[in-house]
């Protein structure tokens, strides 16, 4: 599977349980404004990731149940039971499909009704309330775009080439547009780049930049707003355009152009867009500029002389800046313009070779002459006692100001990034502390991984072992004792170590009950709706932690104890109250740790366990003889709805009768060396409590040898060793027995068990070692050939085909390093 | 010089996804899951010259965190594009008048996620 997609499963399982959450915490609370937000975002973010995927049957689901949380939260429609019912309907689907997707890499077709289904009833109850309100909002922003083009005339600025050659596009059929995009003043605080944008937009024919409001001067104005107005031709599709400027809409105008309009235009203007008729005209424009120079008005006239001056000006200036060649350039295009407002353009070419002899020898001296002689000249008389002292002045004023202010800035610039620095220096310390210890709090690490770390861990333990074994060979077979000495003071330190590196890694492992708990709220929900009963669920204790193997395979126990409870043991109201009870049952589900165990319990306040009902049941279905039914004590009737085959409901309802009864229970809990006690009295409530150890890393084994073979055996199977003499060993029909204390005991060869052909060996004295072990039908006596020492093994399941022989629990590696195979007596007899 | 984008996201997955495309197109990716941690990585020197934020977060939200963010020095004229998904024109709106310069709508494919960074970032 790619790790997107892990990723994505991983997260969405985390968001679903969030989300289930969240639901019924709403039930009781359905005002909450935080929790309705927390949920929304949760579905909203779930779907968002599944649209990464081509999963159209969740991304479907999810989609419908965000929009109607998206109107719950608007307040336009109430949270209901029906709501989070179907609610949580789509959530068990989206859960099966994530399920799938992992198993499979893929969602089957066959989900594709359930889920049409599921948004058609989510969908349902939005259009209740939403039909009226989706059609104003479309036909309102239909009516946006439209806007009609009144300005016509501003097409008479566009060159006749470029107008000509647009005029020829339109005929052969493509679209051209009229754009005009005045970006709105704070563009720029948006990070928005106007001049970036116009231009990168593809099909771009043309394009001028004008002003929204006349320039104000500079000291007024402020650089950081945006004034500017951009109009283009373009050929290309509205549609582009509108995805172009997508984030702009608001401000841009679109306008699609006919060959008409543009032809009018054209024709308006009395130019003939076909005949090349427009240099012509330009040189016309200029004849007339050139004329009119002395028939500008004196205003007009002011200003090419302030223009003039001005340049004077920047020429004064010093000339050691980099932008020194620019600046020449600049100054040169502004006095050529200005020749040909004056009417001197025979200036021009004189100003051109100025301009390249300045740059080349970079000094503005040549291009001051030029002005001088050609410009100034004339001004001189006027121009003199107005701007002359100013001139100099000026010269005075501004070579410091513009000295300093390419320091300045810098000047600034450091500062800043002192103070940036310094904020760095104090603002550093602490946050990244808050943000480590944010991080370090939750680390979430694949399983697999641990798991391999416990593997080594306990491989380590083994051969750790067998320092012990090399210290005795030390010894006894090479005869030095010193070394012996070492080794096994070198061993007792390693041992330290790697038991509390063990210890660590288990504590990794340890996961809160909680995370089987969690389910619970929605499941006793559920099951308490079906049923018509009402139930208060309290739950105790989640913070107690333990393995996780243990943990999740709890979970199925424990929910089928909970079914049990609420079908079985709690009554209906009318029933409670007729009983004097509340109407509300009550359930409780409390965890603890005792000493290297958690005990978790589970009790109800229902109507208890009826012995004289069970042991008539039991009696019925042949579980019990006659016998057993005279003298059975309740207690021991009451463990007897544990016993294979028996389900005490009248009818086999919806939820706790599906063939499965309490023995499951029972095996599951025993599976990982747990137990399980029931308490009940009749019309007060039943008590069940499960007592299952931490960890199961490590098994304390038994090892015993038959035909020179060794087997371990669990220890908390093992009853006693007994020796039992050949004569105490009595047949009946075909099977061995034997009496211990009073008690029959049937007797197994363990070698028969096995299929190993041989007879079991006798002590000297003859004899017979037998393992006492419980199995689901009692006490049975194993017969062995020899006892030895008990030791921790860290037990290994069998896999592959051999994971299928439920006669061994699985393998183990000793300290000498053989394979100790471990056996299951309760499979095995 | 790689450009960095910022991506500020809840959701691991689609921050994975973002981080694939971009560092395949040659940027440099940061990210942070929810807009406190952006912020806080914001004022304390990282220097994005994108962001790209979702907008239903927990602690801090997208529309919160463009606020924020814009106030920071620095940062006013760096492109902030919002996640969304197509049904929030409202979320969008928002989201705009916060300061953001654009918006993506989830899910985000490969070439038009480039595309519009391309477009609001010049040089890109």
């Amino acid at each position: 599977m790619n790790p997107l997609l892990e990723q994505f499963l991983i997260e969405s399982r985390d968001f679903l349980q969030g989300i289930g959450e969240k639901l019924i915490q709403l039930e009781s609370a359905p005002d909450d404004e935080t929790l309705i937000n927390e949920l929304f975002r949760l579905v909203h973010t779930l779907k968002g990731n599944s649209g990464l995927f081509d999963f159209p049957e969740m991304t479907r689901v999810l989609h419908a149940s965000e929009d109607l949380l998206d109107t719950v939260r608007a307040g336009r429609i109430a949270y209901t039971r029906e709501l989070a019912d179907l609610l949580l309907d789509a959530m068990d689907f989206v859960s099966m499909l994530c399920d799938e997707i992992e198993t499979e890499g893929t969602i089957k077709l066959d989900h594709a009704e359930q889920s049409s289904r599921l948004t058609a009833s989510i969908r349902e109850l939005i259009e209740d309330v939403d039909s009226g309100n989706s059609t104003a909002e479309i036909s309102e922003s239909s009516n946006k775009e439209e806007v009609q083009f009144n300005s016509i005339e501003k097409l008479s600025i566009i060159p006749d080439d470029i107008r000509t050659e647009a005029y020829r596009m339109v005929m052969e059929g493509k679209d051209i547009h009229y754009i005009q995009y005045s970006p709105s003043e704070e563009c720029f605080y948006q990070g928005e780049d106007p001049f970036y944008l116009v231009r990168q937009i593809s099909g771009l024919l043309w394009h001028d930049i004008s002003c929204r409001q006349p320039w104000p001067s500079l000291q007024e104005m402020d650089a950081y707003l945006c004034n500017l107005v951009f109009t283009m031709l373009v050929a290309c599709s509205r549609e582009e355009i509108a995805e172009h400027f997508r984030y702009v809409m608001d401000q841009v105008e679109i306008v699609a152009l006919s060959s008409h309009e543009l032809e009018a235009i054209s024709s308006g203007q009395g130019a003939n867009p076909f005949s090349s008729e427009n240099q012509t005209t330009e040189v016309a424009y200029e004849e007339k500029s050139q004329r009119d120079f002395v028939s500008l008005s004196d205003a007009e006239r002011e200003l090419v002389k302030e223009i003039v001056t001005i340049q004077h000006e920047i020429l004064s200036l010093p000339d050691d800046v980099e932008w020194f060649q620019g600046r020449l350039k600049a100054v040169a295009n502004t006095l050529s313009a200005c020749c040909v407002k004056m009417g001197k353009k025979d200036a021009i070419p004189e100003l051109e070779s100025s301009l390249k002899e300045a740059i080349s020898i970079y000094n503005s001296e040549p291009l001051l002459a030029w002005l001088e002689k050609h410009i100034m000249a004339t001004y001189r008389s006027e121009v003199k006692q107005l701007t002359g002292k100013e001139v100099t002045e000026k010269e005075i004023k501004d070579e410091p100001v513009i000295q300093v202010s390419p320091v300045h800035p810098q000047g600034c610039n450091r500062q800043k990034e002192f103070v940036n620095s310094g904020n760095k220096t104090t603002g550093k310390i602490p946050a990244p502390r808050t943000e480590a210890r944010l991080a370090s709090r939750i680390l979430k690490v694949d399983q697999r991984k641990i798991d391999r770390l416990m593997n080594l861990i306990g491989e380590m333990v083994v051969s750790k072992n067998a320092l012990p074994y090399l210290a005795s060979k030390a010894e006894d077979v090479y005869g030095i004792r010193e070394l012996s000495r070492e080794i096994k003071s070198h061993y007792s330190v390693i041992n330290r170590i790697v038991e509390e590196m063990q210890d660590a890694i288990m504590q990794v492992r340890m996961v809160p009950v909680a995370s089987v708990f969690q389910r619970f709220p929605r499941l006793v929900r559920d099951i308490a709706n079906k049923l018509c009963k009402e139930v208060e669920l309290i739950i105790e204790g989640e913070d107690t932690e333990a393995d996780k193997n243990i943990i999740e395979s709890l979970a199925d126990p424990l929910i089928h104890i909970i079914r049990n409870s609420l079908d079985h043991g709690i009554e209906p109201p009318e029933e409670r109250i007729k009983a004097g009870k509340s109407a509300k049952g009550r359930l409780i589900i409390r965890a603890t740790q005792e000493s290297d165990r958690v005990v978790i319990e589970i009790s109800d306040d229902g109507r208890g366990i009826d012995p004289a009902h069970i042991k008539l049941k039991a009696y019925e279905k042949g579980i019990i003889d006659e016998a057993t039914l005279e003298h059975i004590t309740d207690q021991e009737a009451i463990n007897l709805i544990m016993a294979a085959g028996f389900s005490t409901a009248e009818t086999v309802s919806d939820l706790s009768g599906r063939g499965v009864g309490m023995d499951v229970v029972r095996s599951a809990v025993e599976k990982v060396k747990g137990e399980i006690q029931i308490a009940s009295e009749k019309g007060k409530g039943t008590r069940i409590t499960l007592s299952l150890p931490l960890s199961m890393a490590v098994t304390n084994v038994m090892i015993v040898q038959s035909d020179g073979r060794k087997f371990g055996v669990p220890m908390d199977m093992v009853v006693e060793t007994v020796r039992v003499a050949q004569h105490d060993v009595s047949a009946i029909k075909d099977k061995k027995i034997t009496v211990l204390r009073n008690r029959v005991i049937p007797l197994f060869n363990l070698n028969d068990l096995l299929g190993i052909n041989m007879p079991q060996r006798l002590n000297d004295d003859g004899e017979l070692a037998v393992l006492v072990v419980k199995t689901y039908s009692g006490n049975a006596g194993i017969v062995v050939d020899e006892f030895y020492e008990t030791t921790d093994i860290i037990l290994k399941p069998m896999e592959g085909i051999l994971a299928g022989i439920r006669a061994y629990a699985g393998t183990a590696l000793l300290g000498d390093g053989s394979v100790l195979i471990v056996l299951n007596p309760k499979e095995l007899v | 010089m790689a450009k960095m984008i910022m991506i500020v996201d809840d959701s691991q997955t689609m921050i994975m996804s973002l981080r694939a495309t971009l560092e395949m197109n040659g940027f440099k990716v940061e990210t942070a899951h929810d807009g406190l941690q952006a912020l806080n990585k914001l004022k304390s020197g990282v220097k994005p010259d994108l962001i790209i934020t979702d907008i239903n977060m927990p602690n801090m939200g997208g529309i919160e965190f463009i606020k924020n963010a814009r106030t920071l020095a620095g940062l006013r004229f760096t492109p902030i594009l919002a996640l969304t998904t197509e049904s929030q024109q409202t979320k969008r709106d928002e989201a705009k008048k916060a300061g953001a310069t654009g918006w993506l709508v989830k899910p985000v494919a490969g070439p038009d996620l480039v595309k519009v960074i391309k477009q609001v970032l010049p040089g890109a």
